[in-house]
Formats: structure tokens, C-alpha cells, sequence
């Protein structure tokens, strides 16, 4: 026993240890955050000096990382949140972006799932094979379509040309239908002899089992899209409409002390999504084990 | 439970909201996509008898009135004078309005009673020659030139100080009040009959001044980096609401009264319809489609019929040309139709839009549509219109002075010139300059074309470099070295500079686009970071004023080399007395080769492979070709017909003479040429001159190409090195890592 | 069942009268057509619901594709010349194409085993008995919902020329790596790639593990079977097809690591950084159309076989699994 003990020590030890490292990246943007501007730049001035043409240049001898501020600051923040109105413009621009996406997608996909769910045949089974290659495609694969669709539509440059494809990105009807799958047939069948209509079945039947369900696929949806950086970078050329994730990345050495704030802001929705609803999201990931389900 | 289905529903309302939106989607694409214009303006002209210099054009009730300005060779008195032109008529009749021979019309307006508002400016003599005093006088006329009113300014515009008497913009609103600006601080606003109403100061720079259809007075100012209208407003007595989205404009001619409503609005080769309302703004037309130069433009005015009256006056030839444009809104089905081929560029030089213009006028089966890829900024322009060249939408006629020749040439997308040389009963492929030819030539076929060329280079003492052209870097270190301590080698030479300068006429050393090869890791380019590292960086960079100039640097030895772009012999003539004893064009260092490289001094025009009208292209490039063009005096750059080029040598040679008052000849200086505190006067080159230039053209041997992101690779991997963080080779390595990549990406 | 009968009572009163009317029509016309007809109204029904999902994929995925598949056959979107395969040839001999195809195999081929390997570990380490258990579990989680952007910057700051971890390696005596401009740039992307997504294989392995039946681990146990027998024999074992589709779904994950590159170097970095989704990311700002399609195809092609594979895989042995 005393063997099994010491065991559960290390166990213990090797998982704080791991959880530290894991950690480590999002506490030092955290902590970073709340410097002031003249700390940030001399401890960092060295790497985000940037030259005219944009890139990112060598100039100093060292680099100070440090976890805890000289000085605790909120002047980051204040500046970020109060006095340049253009990152929450960006932090705005996310917004809009993902929002409409997660909501559409959920509402597009449940019904659709709903539908893969109560058919049956060969056809379906095809229909339901393509939307699983495509949900695994990598995003510079499906992007070719989205790009050529949007420029004929003319929507390239708009909010549109990221909304449509995000709104029906297969990934949630995938998700819904393993979900769905899971609604014993009993239940439905139940209701069916009932005389219950598709639609009562799935309002009052299939819409309340899935809850949880909904409840992950939301987050899902909403970190994919909050984390966007190939779409807009490809469909919106106009910088003004980027989403914080690419402003972040080209944010140059005037404003490095106000990108860990911005960061550590950017981070937020993020964390207490996950916060509120990790078990959804637990429960979402171990559903999408076994994509064919 | 409940809740949930109220979310349900909304849901449901999304869903449906969706798909209608992607209806929207399809609805929007319909009328949007519009490739041939609905409507085009026929010009249809009509010549004026007018020799004289016209300006200040207005219309009001079917008449034209304008100013012109004279001056009398024999008398030496200049004469101004307000004319009227009765519309369709070619005679004018003088208006019997007396002016001096100091009084000059600086504005003129016309009021909606047919009264013309005149600004008239004049200078008057001191005792000594730089004490005059500028007088601004407003008088107002009736449409006969009977004088209604008078009056002096300079109480109006007493506080503007020593150099803001002057009027830049004059407008009347409707009531015949009078808005005159200085342009980049004060608004005055008068009543009809000249009382001062008030007055608005601005920080901004006002670029036009305008009443709209309504009646409304706006100037144009810059505002947080855009161009917006602010309304000018009489009960407040400032600058009241503004609009925006508005056309780029400057100046007079760019802020016109428009005929339906709000503005018309010219902004470089295209007039908008500019809505206040609605804050909108509509293309009306194209000038280049209307084949007039926007650059000739005199006048523009809406007529009510909706046609558009302009008058464009014309300098090339020996007596100022003027025309009266009317311009009719026509269906383009109704227009006889020509094969249109498109032209592709940056932007369009002055001669390029001429000559396009001329050749429309003149072409009955092509028409040239010229497109401008400049946009907000020079980069997104270039990238614009390489995608299209490269994704197969490229023009018919491609200007490629700004472009990366030699890629394009790999990649096939330029079609060979020489079959439609050889076609053409004219041109001959052999009577143009061969150096120049050869840079553009792969395997004996032709890929571009230009009408005249320079040549950069490096000019160096022959003391210093020796008498043959061409050298490596080493030789260049070795001269270097051989200098005392404290020896520039380049003026305002910085890290960065000489790495560009080196890098972009060397480039052919370190990228081959026919292998795809590149090869930053070699030691060649490792003595170039080294050679760079020599100077001191942007950032530390000092000007120091108390130095001499550099001429004096050059002749003292203190500067050994200078960088230069050679377009004519009067150059090389003023560089060896500027050096002081004999020069060599010992070009940019190279492995191989003069160093000394071609570029296109006004355009570089290549025909698309995948054009279907090549001939067509052909027929207006070679325009630029013909001798007429080529034998054209005032060309910037040397002509590349051979024989207009030996013409160009020989005038060199040839001394200029002026008749003095008993007749006899005099030699005279041809130009002037300074460079800092060093004056040189350009008479008659002597042969040997002539040679060096000559012999600067047929061992030119390489094209100039920029690519700004391979610059933009090196510039940021070489600053590591700058600042000493990384060795040369290191720095050497990643660079030859990156660019590889792109150089592979774009084969 | 209460709710079972607050759905009946629900179900007569919403049920439409049009609804009843279609129903009486059916039954005039053909009694024993009835039931067909019913089971082709649902299907319509359920197809309803589908359209719209079936349109928008359609119109923004599929049909596209079709056209990209043209365009990859064609010399350019004007001409419209068959080329059949020449644009296929002109991109798998493009220099670019054949580094990105070989860093991105290289990076799979590294980091996929990886991935695998460390998450079992740490399921297998949450798997004990260990005090804060769930709190663990939600920190190997958190880089999952972190945005990749928020981060970058602490990996500049880290892994910079002049950064920390150079100075850490300064201790042991090692000197200066230029992290993201040398060979060693995919470590750190191996590293970054890993910190994103060994939480998620984690929680697969988790679902998998607890999945184990209890009873034959304690007959194990019983008959005195070693923890390391244990592992290989049993937990392995059982494991399998878990292992197998971690390992695809990494795979599949692997290919969109281009992310974080992008994040970190922009669109040009140094050779062995350079993948397959830069190549078209690059490409795609030429938009050279017939490339950007060629290669879009190889790309899918690839990615179907190994979707294809994963198939397989869970037909094979999904079965034990899913339930």
C-alpha cells in the first residue's frame, strides 16, 4: 500500500508539474497585461521593435520575462478599453463575426440533424459521408469554394462572405446527429404511434433531449470561430473588418504593452465560456470519438 | 420548458432570416455585375477661334465667357481681356471692360442673374524693384460689361498677412452672396453688393470650393485622413454639416455645380455625380472613354439639357489649340462598336494617356480601355495587378515598368514581339537600339517593348576604377580600402540604402527565374551584407550640414562614387565637370557583367499571351515605335529607334546659336544643369563624350527589377545582422531559405 | 412518461386542421396507398428540414468544388483549354509545393505520434486516484479554449533569439538558438501544436479508459497480474481503436496547424516552416487560380484517403467502442 502511495504522490507531482507548464503561457499573458507601457518595452523592447516595412526586427540584447509586474498597472486596460476606440472596434468585429455564426449554424444544424436522424437509405448515408469530409477538410482545402462562391456572389470583403460558409459549416449537423442518434428509438417511436408530427417529435421530444448537446456544440462552434485567422484573412482584404486574432498578430512596437491586454481580453469570452460550460464541452469532445458513429 | 421553445422559435425566425439573406445575396449580384457600360458620352466638337490663353471659364444663359492673356513680343505689354462666346457660335466679342496692363483676372464668377463676379488682382510698383504692393479688387459686371460694382479687398483680407492676398476660390449662392477662399485659411462671405457678412478661419487646407444644385456652399477639406465636404453655414456662421464619401478632388475645376442635383465632382479621369443627400457619389463618365486628356481640361459645366459642355485646350502643338467639347449621354449599343482591347498599369503617365487618347480618336477597329491598378497604396496596387496577370486576367497590353520583367518572361505570359515586327510593313526590328532589345530578349524572341530608355549606373573617377566598365564587389572593397580612413563611398549612404541599391540592380547575380534558382548563401551576397554593414544604419544616420557639398566631396576625394541614372549626353557632360577629370560608368558591382543596367524612363509595354487581339495590341504599341514618335523633341530618356538615337547624338555635338542685335551668331549655352553649390552650363559635347554614352548603352546588359517582397525578406532577416545579433552567413542562410520559397511559389 | 403525456395533449391541439383536411384527402382517394403515401410525406417533411443545411453546403461547398475540379483541368478561367493533368504536373514539380509536402509529412509524422503518446499519458495519470483530479483535468484543457492569437505573443517572448528560453539553455551551457529561423523551428511548433491538443486526445482517452470493464481489471489485480501487465494486456488492448482514431483525428489536426505558424512567422518563414497550407495561402493572394485548384485537389484526394482510413478503422474495430 505504502508503494501505491508513493505512486499517487509522483502521480500528483508529474500532473502539477505538467498543469504549471500548461498553464505557464496564459498566466504570463495575464500577468503581462497588467504592466505598465515603459516595463513591457524595456523588457520586451528588444523583440517587437519593428522596422517600416512591417516585420519584426532585432534590436536589443535581452529579453526579461517575468511573471509578476514591478508595479501593478491597469493603464493597459484603461487605454485599451477607454482611450483607443480601434481595439474594441476589432474586439467588436469578433463579435459580429462569431456570434451570428454560432447561432445560425446551431439553428441551420438542429433541424438538419433532426432530419439525418429519422431518415434512413443509402442516399442519406452518402449525404452524411460528404458532410464528415468536408467538416475534416483543412480550412485552405474548403476556402478555395468559399472564395470562388463569394466573388460571385460579390460578397467578398462583406461580413457575408464569413457568415454563410461559417453558418453552414457541416461541423454541428455532424455533431447534432451523433447526438440525436443517441434518443432511444422508443421514445420517438412513443410519440410516433401517439400521432405525433416530425415537428412535434422534434420541438417537444428531440430539441429538449439535445440541450447539452446544443449547449457543446455552441462552444465548440464559438472557439473554432472566435480563433478564425485564415477566413478573414483571405476574404476580408479591408483591415478595418479583421478580427482581433489578425490585428493581434500585426500589432506593432508602439503598442506592444497594450497587446497583452488586448490578448489577455481577447482570452476572456474564451475562458468563461469554458468556465461555465466545461462539461458540455467534455461531453461534446468524448461524443465526436468515433466520427462515423 | 417554455423558454425553450421561445428559443426554439427564434431559432426558426433566424433560419428563415438566413435563408432569405442568401437570397438577398443572389438578388444583389444581378444588377451589380455590370461589365459594358449602359451609357457612354460622345464627344462631338467644335474648334474656337481663340489664339490667346483662355481661362476662368464660366456659362450663364447661353453664352461662354472667359479671360484671356496676351503677351505682344514686339510691345513687351501684356493685355488681359473678359471675351463673351455666344454657345454653337466660333467668334467672340471682346466686353468693353477696361483692364490694365498690371490687372490680371484671377477669378471669375457668374451669378444666377447673368452678372459676372470678377476678382482682379494686381501689383503695384514700388520705387524699388522688390517693394510692390498687391492689390485684390472685386468689381461685378452686367452681361454687356457694364461695371455695377467695385471694391477694394484689402479690408476684407487685412489679416491674412504679407502672402494671403490672394484668391484661390471665389462661388455666389443663389441670393448672390460671394464666398471667396485663399485656400488654406480663411472663408470670406460677402453680400451682393460687397459688405463683408462674415468670416471663417480653418486650420484645414481647403482643396475646392463649390454651390451645389440646391444651393448649398461646401468646401472640400482633408478630415481625419478623408476627403469630406463641409457645408459653409450662413447662420451659424462656420463650418456646418459635412458629407462624406466623397471622390478625390483639387483644385477649380473639381467641385462643379451638378445638373440634377448636388455636384458634379472631377477627380482625375472620371467625373462623379455627387449626391448630398444621399452622400453618394456616381460615375458619370470616363474622360479617356470620352478620348479627352483630363489634363486638358479648361472647363466643365452641366448643361440643363444634361449634356455635358467642356473646353480642353491643346499645348503640343505651336499655337494653343481650344476646343468646345459637348458631350452626349448615347447608348453604347447605339455607339459603332470597335474591338476593345484593354490596357493594364500602375498608373498612366501623361504620354501614355495621350497617346491613348489619340489613338482612339484616330482607330476606327480598336478602341484602348486603360485601367489604373493604383490604389490607396502602391503595394495593393502591384499585388492587384499581378494577380490578374497571373490568374489570367491580364490586359491586353500590360505596362510593366513596375512589374518583375524577368519573372513574367518565365512564366509565359508575355508574347513574343518579333512575329508582329515582322509583320508590320513599317517597323523593322533591326533599326532600333540592339542593347536594349537583347535585355528583353530570351532565346531570340522579344518580350517587351519601350519608347525610350536610361541607363543606371555608377559613376567613379577613371583615376579610381579604372577605364573599363563593369567590377565585383571585391574590386569595389579593395578601392575602398585603398582610401584613408574617413572616405565616403556613397553619398547619404545608410546600411539599408546600399543593401537596396545593391540588391535591386543586382538582383540577376542572386535570383536566375529561368532555373528558379537563387543563391543568397553565397559569398558574393555575404560580402554584400558585409559591404553594407560598413555604413552606418537609418537610424543613426546624421546629416551634417556644416559639410561641404557634394561636388567638392567628389573632387576632393572625400566621395568616391556616385549612383545615377543617365537619360541624355547633357548629363555626362555636367558628372565630368562635376568630377572634375575623367569618369568611367563602372556600374553596380556584379559577378559578371557592366553592372550597368536598362530601365524604361516613361513606360515598358508587353502584349499578354492570353490577349485575343494581339494585333490590335500591337497597333497601339507600336505607336510609341514609329519615328514619328521616336524623333519627338522634349522626350525624357533616349529614343530607341537607332537612327533617332545617332539624331539625339548629333544635336549633342552640334553647338547652339543665337542671333544678337547686329546679327551676327553667337554661341549660346544649350541648359543649365546644377547639383548642390555646382553650376554647370551644357554647350556642345565633343565626340569622345558622345562615345562614353554610347558605349554606356551597347554594354548595358541588364534589366532593372524590383520586387518588394523578396526586398521586404532581405531588408528584415539583414537587420538582425546590422544590429549584430547574427553573423552574415547566418543571416545569408535564412534569407536564401525565404526568398527560395517565394521564388519557387511564383515560378 | 409525463412528459409522453403532456406530448399527447399537446399533439391535438396543434395539430393543424390542414393537417386533418390532407389527411381525409388521402383516405378518399386510395386505401391501401395510405401507408405509402404517409411514409413519403415524412420523408418530404424531414427533407424540408434539411434544405436548408443540403442548400447553403451545396451552394457554398460543393458546387464550387465542382468548379475548382474544372478549374484544375483547364489552362485559366478565360481560355477555358483543357489541359487535363498539366496543372497537376506544373504543381507537384513546383520547388514550393514539394518543401511544404515534405515539412508537412515531416511535422505529421513527428508530432502525430507525439500527440498520441503524451495524452495517453496524461489520461493514463489522471487516471489514478490523484487529489484535484477534476481541477487537472480543466487545466490540461484550458490551451484548447485559449485563442491561438492571445498566446503568440508569449512564444515570441519565449522562444525569441534574445528570449527565455535561450537564457534558460544559456545556463546549461548551450548556446543561442535561433528558434524560429533554424532547423529547430518546428520544435517549437511541435510544442505549441502539442500544448493545443493533448487536452483534447486526453479527454477521447479519459472516455475510453472508463470504458474498461471494472471486472476484468480486478480479476487482474486478483490474480496478481503486474500494473505493467495490466497496461499492456488489458487497458492496450482495449484501447486500441481509441489509439487508432486519436491518432487520425491528430493527423487530420496536424494539417491546420498553419495557424500558428502564421501567427508567429508571417507568411514567408524559414524553409522548414514552410507547409502545405502556405504554399496555398500564398498562392491565394496570387490567385493563380489553376494552382490554387491543382493543389486544393491533391489536397482533398489526401485528405479522403486518410478519412478513408479512419473509416475503415472504425468499422473494424468501432464496434466495442461506440457502446
Amino acid at each position: 500500500m505504502k508503494e501505491k502511495r508513493i505512486r499517487l504522490y509522483i502521480a500528483t507531482i508529474v500532473a502539477a508539474i505538467i498543469a504549471i507548464l500548461f498553464l505557464m503561457p496564459i498566466i504570463l499573458t495575464i500577468c503581462n497585461s497588467f504592466m505598465s507601457a515603459s516595463e513591457i518595452s524595456s523588457n520586451y523592447g528588444a523583440i517587437f521593435e519593428t522596422n517600416e516595412k512591417g516585420g519584426k526586427v532585432f534590436i536589443s540584447e535581452k529579453v526579461n520575462l517575468k511573471f509578476i509586474p514591478d508595479m501593478v498597472s491597469f493603464s493597459q486596460y484603461i487605454t485599451v478599453l477607454l482611450k483607443s476606440p480601434e481595439y474594441l472596434l476589432k474586439f467588436w468585429n469578433s463579435v459580429i463575426l462569431v456570434v451570428p455564426i454560432m447561432v445560425f449554424q446551431l439553428g441551420v444544424a438542429s433541424l438538419t440533424s433532426y432530419g439525418f436522424t429519422r431518415l434512413k437509405g443509402r442516399l442519406k448515408e452518402i449525404v452524411f459521408f460528404m458532410y464528415i469530409i468536408l467538416m475534416l477538410m483543412p480550412y485552405q482545402v474548403t476556402l478555395v469554394p468559399n472564395y470562388l462562391v463569394s466573388s460571385w456572389l460579390h460578397i467578398i470583403n462583406t461580413k457575408w462572405s464569413i457568415w454563410l460558409p461559417g453558418i453552414f459549416s457541416p461541423f454541428a449537423v455532424f455533431l447534432l446527429t451523433k447526438f440525436m442518434r443517441r434518443i432511444p428509438k422508443g421514445v420517438i417511436e412513443a410519440a410516433q404511434i401517439d400521432g405525433a408530427g416530425e415537428w412535434q417529435i422534434f420541438r417537444k421530444i428531440c430539441m429538449p433531449l439535445c440541450k447539452g448537446a446544443l449547449c457543446s456544440v455552441a462552444i465548440l462552434v464559438f472557439i473554432d470561430y472566435w480563433n478564425m485567422v485564415e477566413q478573414p484573412l483571405i476574404l476580408l482584404s479591408d483591415p478595418e473588418m479583421h478580427p482581433l486574432s489578425i490585428f493581434l498578430s500585426k500589432i506593432n512596437s508602439g503598442e506592444i504593452g497594450l497587446a497583452f491586454a488586448v490578448a489577455t481580453i481577447y482570452m476572456v469570452p474564451c475562458l468563461l465560456v469554458f468556465l461555465y460550460g466545461e462539461d458540455y464541452l467534455v461531453e461534446g469532445i468524448t461524443y465526436q470519438g468515433g466520427i462515423k458513429g | 420548458m417554455k423558454r425553450f421553445y421561445k428559443k426554439l422559435t427564434l431559432l426558426g425566425v433566424a433560419i428563415a432570416m438566413c435563408v432569405s439573406l442568401t437570397a438577398c445575396g443572389k438578388k444583389e449580384t444581378s444588377t451589380s455585375v455590370k461589365d459594358q457600360k449602359e451609357f457612354v458620352y460622345v464627344p462631338e466638337y467644335q474648334e474656337i477661334s481663340e489664339k490667346d490663353d483662355l481661362s476662368n471659364l464660366v456659362v450663364s444663359n447661353n453664352m461662354i465667357y472667359y479671360t484671356t492673356w496676351s503677351y505682344d513680343e514686339a510691345t513687351e505689354t501684356t493685355s488681359s481681356s473678359i471675351k463673351a462666346l455666344e454657345i454653337g457660335q466660333t467668334e467672340s466679342k471682346v466686353l468693353p471692360i477696361e483692364l490694365t496692363q498690371d490687372e490680371n483676372v484671377s477669378m471669375m464668377n457668374v451669378d444666377k442673374d447673368g452678372n459676372l463676379v470678377v476678382v482682379i488682382s494686381s501689383s503695384i510698383q514700388g520705387e524699388n524693384p522688390e517693394d510692390y504692393t498687391q492689390v485684390v479688387t472685386l468689381k461685378k459686371f452686367d452681361k454687356d460689361g457694364k461695371e455695377l460694382m467695385a471694391k477694394n479687398l484689402e479690408e476684407v483680407m487685412k489679416d491674412t498677412g504679407e502672402f494671403g492676398m490672394y484668391i484661390q476660390y471665389l462661388t455666389l449662392d443663389d441670393e448672390g452672396n460671394i464666398y471667396l477662399s485663399n485656400g488654406d485659411s480663411k472663408i470670406w462671405v460677402l453680400d451682393n453688393s460687397g459688405n463683408e457678412l462674415f468670416t471663417i478661419s480653418t486650420d484645414s487646407y481647403i482643396s475646392a470650393m463649390g454651390t451645389s444644385k440646391e444651393g448649398k456652399v461646401v468646401v472640400c477639406v482633408y478630415e481625419q485622413d478623408k476627403v469630406v465636404l463641409r457645408e459653409i453655414d450662413k447662420t451659424s456662421k462656420a463650418l456646418g454639416a459635412s458629407f462624406e464619401n466623397v471622390p478625390d478632388l483639387y483644385g477649380n475645376l473639381s467641385l462643379l455645380k451638378g445638373v440634377e442635383k448636388g455636384f458634379l465632382v472631377n477627380s482625375g479621369n472620371t467625373l462623379y455625380e455627387y449626391d448630398l443627400d444621399t452622400q453618394e457619389k456616381k460615375e458619370i463618365l470616363n474622360w479617356i472613354d470620352c478620348d479627352i486628356d483630363s489634363n486638358s481640361l479648361a472647363a466643365i459645366v452641366g448643361l440643363e439639357d444634361g449634356r455635358i459642355f467642356a473646353v480642353t485646350r491643346d499645348w503640343s502643338g505651336e499655337n494653343t489649340k481650344s476646343d468646345i467639347v459637348y458631350l452626349t449621354k448615347t447608348k453604347s449599343s447605339e455607339v459603332a462598336q470597335k474591338t476593345i482591347i484593354t490596357y493594364g498599369g500602375l498608373y498612366l503617365s501623361s504620354n501614355v494617356r495621350s497617346a491613348i487618347i489619340n489613338f482612339n480618336k484616330t482607330h476606327d477597329k480598336y478602341r484602348i480601355q486603360p485601367k489604373e491598378y493604383i490604389s490607396d497604396d502602391y503595394e495593393a496596387g502591384m499585388a492587384q495587378l499581378n494577380s490578374d496577370i497571373v490568374s489570367g486576367n491580364a490586359p491586353d497590353i500590360i505596362d510593366l515598368s513596375n512589374g518583375s520583367v524577368n519573372q513574367y518572361i518565365e512564366k509565359g505570359i508575355l508574347e513574343d514581339l518579333y512575329p508582329l515586327f515582322d509583320k508590320d510593313s513599317e517597323l523593322k526590328k533591326e533599326n532600333y537600339v540592339q542593347s536594349v532589345f537583347k535585355a528583353y530578349e530570351r532565346d531570340g524572341k522579344l518580350y517587351a517593348a519601350m519608347p525610350t530608355f536610361s541607363i543606371n549606373t555608377i559613376i567613379g573617377k577613371a583615376s579610381d576604377v579604372g577605364s573599363d566598365m563593369g567590377w565585383t564587389l571585391e574590386e569595389l572593397m579593395a578601392l575602398v580600402n585603398s582610401k584613408p580612413e574617413g572616405t565616403e563611398v556613397f553619398s547619404y549612404a545608410t546600411k539599408e540604402s546600399i543593401l537596396y541599391s545593391l540588391c535591386t540592380y543586382g538582383l540577376t547575380d542572386y535570383v536566375d527565374w529561368s532555373t528558379g534558382k537563387c543563391s543568397f548563401d553565397t559569398e558574393n551576397f555575404i560580402k554584400v551584407l558585409e559591404f553594407s554593414n560598413r555604413f552606418s544604419s537609418d537610424s543613426e544616420y546624421a546629416y551634417d550640414e556644416s559639410a561641404p557639398s557634394m561636388p567638392t566631396k567628389i573632387r576632393n576625394g572625400q566621395l568616391l562614387l556616385m549612383m545615377t541614372n543617365v537619360s541624355d549626353v547633357a548629363s555626362y557632360q555636367m558628372y565630368e565637370a562635376m568630377f572634375g577629370e575623367p569618369i568611367t560608368f563602372i556600374g553596380y558591382p556584379s559577378s559578371s557583367g557592366t553592372g550597368s543596367s536598362i530601365s524604361a524612363s516613361d513606360v515598358l509595354l508587353g502584349i499578354s499571351s492570353k490577349s485575343k487581339n494581339k494585333e490590335g495590341a500591337w497597333e497601339f504599341i507600336r505607336t510609341f515605335l514609329t519615328p514619328e514618335y521616336q524623333t519627338k523633341d522634349n522626350m525624357w530618356g533616349f529614343p530607341v529607334l537607332q537612327y533617332a538615337l545617332d539624331d539625339v547624338f548629333k544635336k549633342a555635338m552640334e553647338p547652339e546659336f543665337y542671333t544678337d542685335e547686329s546679327g551676327n551668331q553667337v554661341k549660346t549655352m544649350k541648359t543649365s544643369w546644377g547639383y548642390d553649390d555646382f553650376n554647370f552650363d551644357v554647350y556642345e559635347a565633343t565626340q569622345e563624350q558622345v562615345d562614353k554614352v554610347k558605349n554606356l548603352i551597347d554594354n548595358a546588359d541588364s534589366v532593372y527589377e524590383y520586387n518588394d517582397e523578396m526586398y521586404k525578406i532581405i531588408s528584415e532577416e539583414a537587420a538582425a545582422f546590422f544590429a549584430g545579433q547574427k553573423s552574415a552567413q547566418d543571416v545569408a542562410s535564412v534569407i536564401q531559405s525565404r526568398v527560395q520559397i517565394y521564388v519557387n511559389e511564383n515560378r | 412518461m409525463k412528459l409522453l403525456g403532456k406530448q399527447r395533449n399537446a399533439k391535438f391541439k396543434n395539430m393543424q386542421s390542414k393537417e386533418l383536411h390532407e389527411h381525409k384527402k388521402i383516405n378518399q382517394r386510395k386505401h391501401k396507398r395510405v401507408s405509402f403515401d404517409m411514409k413519403q410525406r415524412r420523408r418530404l417533411s424531414l427533407g424540408l428540414y434539411m434544405a436548408p443545411s443540403l442548400t447553403g453546403v451545396s451552394i457554398f461547398f460543393i458546387l464550387p468544388f465542382i468548379v475548382v475540379f474544372y478549374y484544375s483541368m483547364v489552362d485559366n478561367p478565360i481560355n477555358n483549354e483543357f489541359v487535363f493533368f498539366d496543372n497537376f504536373i506544373n504543381v507537384f514539380s513546383n520547388g514550393a509545393f514539394q518543401l511544404a509536402a515534405m515539412n508537412t509529412l515531416k511535422f505529421s509524422m513527428v508530432a502525430v505520434p507525439l500527440a498520441v503518446l503524451l495524452s495517453l499519458g496524461l489520461a493514463m495519470l489522471l487516471d489514478h486516484k490523484i487529489p484535484y483530479r477534476s481541477q487537472f483535468r480543466t487545466f490540461f484543457l484550458t490551451p484548447m479554449m485559449v485563442p491561438v492569437a492571445s498566446v503568440v505573443l508569449i512564444f515570441q517572448v519565449i522562444f525569441h533569439y534574445n528570449g527565455a528560453m535561450n537564457d534558460v539553455l544559456s545556463i546549461f551551457g548551450i548556446s543561442k538558438i535561433d528558434w524560429f529561423k533554424s532547423s529547430y523551428a518546428q520544435v517549437v511548433i511541435i510544442i505549441l501544436f502539442l500544448w493545443k491538443n493533448l487536452g483534447y486526445n486526453m479527454i477521447l482517452f479519459m472516455a475510453a479508459i472508463s470504458s474498461i470493464p471494472k471486472d476484468i481489471l480486478e480479476v487482474a489485480v486478483l490474480e496478481s497480474a503486474s500494473p505493467w501487465q495490466v497496461f499492456i494486456n488489458i487497458k492496450i488492448r482495449y484501447l486500441s481503436s481509441t489509439i487508432l482514431f486519436v491518432t487520425i483525428l491528430s493527423l487530420i489536426s496536424s494539417f491546420k496547424v498553419f495557424r500558428e505558424i502564421y501567427l508567429l512567422t508571417s507568411d514567408y518563414p524559414y524553409d522548414t516552416l514552410y507547409m502545405l497550407q502556405h504554399f496555398m495561402n500564398n498562392t491565394f493572394r496570387s490567385l493563380d487560380y489553376q494552382k490554387l485548384s491543382a493543389a486544393a485537389i491533391i489536397m482533398s484526394i489526401f485528405m479522403i484517403i486518410i478519412i478513408g482510413a479512419l473509416f475503415i478503422t472504425e468499422n473494424r474495430f468501432g464496434k466495442d467502442m461506440e457502446e
